[in-house]
């Protein structure tokens, strides 16, 4: 008995070693994650990044101001190829007014410069209308916005908001993102899509390797109580 | 320190921005001002935030010199917008309107914006006075203070001339 349990013991230790370095090595980088910042760090390797299906959930959707794309991907806001805010639901469109370009979405006009420096964020404290669904120039080139009561000519320097019925206007309109603009703008949205800290976390569950995965670190769970129990058992015998 | 439980019920927004500002300026606000932020400013405000605060301007609202300031700050993971009236580079009033956060939504409660009232900014930015904190709420309380200090800081900016 002794003999049998002696073999078993050693031949499930050095399969349990595996596991071991694995789960001791995840789990102290994610002891550290906040030191490590493994939120911040994301994964660049096509292979994972395909495993994932890291793609944008929603087609992409883009705005021409002169030369310049606003695009959304995602939640993801770019202006060209500079991301300019995250957590966007609704694009809406944008126009270019004195020297920057006016982003409106979610209730929000972000105003930015050409090189994607944030000038500022105006919201319903400064005036934004509720509702608003659209953005656009008149014909003296002042910005107007479209809400859900009416439409407001704004003056952004004094924060203005005249309101009318209808204002006739150019209303900035969705165009088709050219392909190599496009294709550059889905590798920026995968590369800042997987967080490392995830694939880490997943190694360490097991669901790296889906459901069978899970089933794999449980067995090896058990592994190291059979292990636990057998070692005890024969330090025992042997006193 | 002081001692309150709580939950994620306390999400929500307490007071639009809008009429934050209306009643401050008793339903006749003025029009905002804006506040560019370059060279030892935004210094200054890294200073007091660790951060940039991503923004070239800020908007404001001054009258009869109180300045009245609705500032965000990330507790945790979300933005706490929380409205602030400085007077006499004394803070005069601190509510939070909008509390996104599911843990530390007491700083809501008065007994923790009271504190602030009468605190001024001192040389090395910092308050004057200690701010007791909240049990279970030490992100927001730390969110809610630095945007205190910051409230002081620009109002200093903006009525001092050196703007």
């Amino acid at each position: 008995m002794w003999v049998f349990i002696h073999k078993w013991h050693r031949r499930l230790g050095i399969i349990s070693a595996l596991f071991v370095i694995l789960l001791v090595i995840t789990g102290l980088l994610l002891n550290h994650t906040g030191v490590l910042q493994l939120k911040d760090h994301f994964v660049q390797n096509r292979l994972l990044l395909n495993l994932y299906n890291i793609n944008p959930a929603e087609k992409p959707l883009g705005f021409r101001v002169e030369q310049y794309w606003i695009s959304l991907i995602g939640e993801r806001l770019y202006l060209d190829g500079t991301e300019i805010n995250d957590g966007v639901d609704n694009l809406f469109g944008a126009v270019n007014q004195d020297s920057m370009i006016v982003v409106a979405f979610d209730g929000q006009l972000l105003l930015v410069t050409p090189r994607g420096q944030i000038v500022e964020r105006l919201t319903d404290t400064q005036g934004v209308p509720a509702g608003m669904r659209a953005i656009g120039k008149a014909a003296d080139g002042s910005l107007v916005i479209r809400g859900s009561h009416g439409d407001y000519q704004v003056n952004l320097d004094n924060l203005d908001w005249h309101e009318e019925n209808e204002i006739d206007a150019s209303w900035s309109t969705p165009s088709a993102i050219p392909a190599d603009k496009l294709a550059v703008l889905l590798e920026l949205y995968r590369g800042k899509g997987l967080p490392l800290e995830r694939v880490i976390l997943d190694l360490h569950s097991g669901r790296f390797l889906g459901n069978w995965g899970v089933y794999i670190i449980d067995a090896a769970a058990i592994l190291f109580l059979l292990l636990a129990v057998s070692g005890t058992w024969m330090w025992l015998q042997r006193r | 320190m002081l001692l309150v439980t709580g939950d994620a019920h306390g999400k929500g927004v307490y007071q639009e921005p809008e009429a934050f500002i209306n009643d401050v300026y008793g339903q006749a606000p003025p029009k905002p001002d804006k506040l560019w932020i370059s060279g030892d400013l935004k210094d200054a405000i890294i200073d007091i935030m660790d951060h940039d605060l991503g923004v070239l301007r800020l908007r404001y609202w001054l009258k009869d010199g109180r300045s009245t300031w609705i500032l965000e700050e990330i507790g945790k993971e979300r933005p706490i917008t929380t409205g602030i009236v400085v007077n006499n580079d004394q803070i005069k009033q601190i509510k939070i309107l909008v509390f996104r956060e599911i843990r530390g939504w007491e700083v809501r409660y008065p007994f923790f914006t009271d504190q602030f009232k009468g605190a001024v900014l001192t040389k090395d930015h910092e308050l004057d006075r200690h701010i007791d904190g909240i049990t279970g709420a030490t992100l927001s309380v730390n969110a809610v203070t630095k945007l205190a200090r910051l409230a002081l800081l620009l109002h200093d900016r903006v009525t001092s001339g050196s703007n």
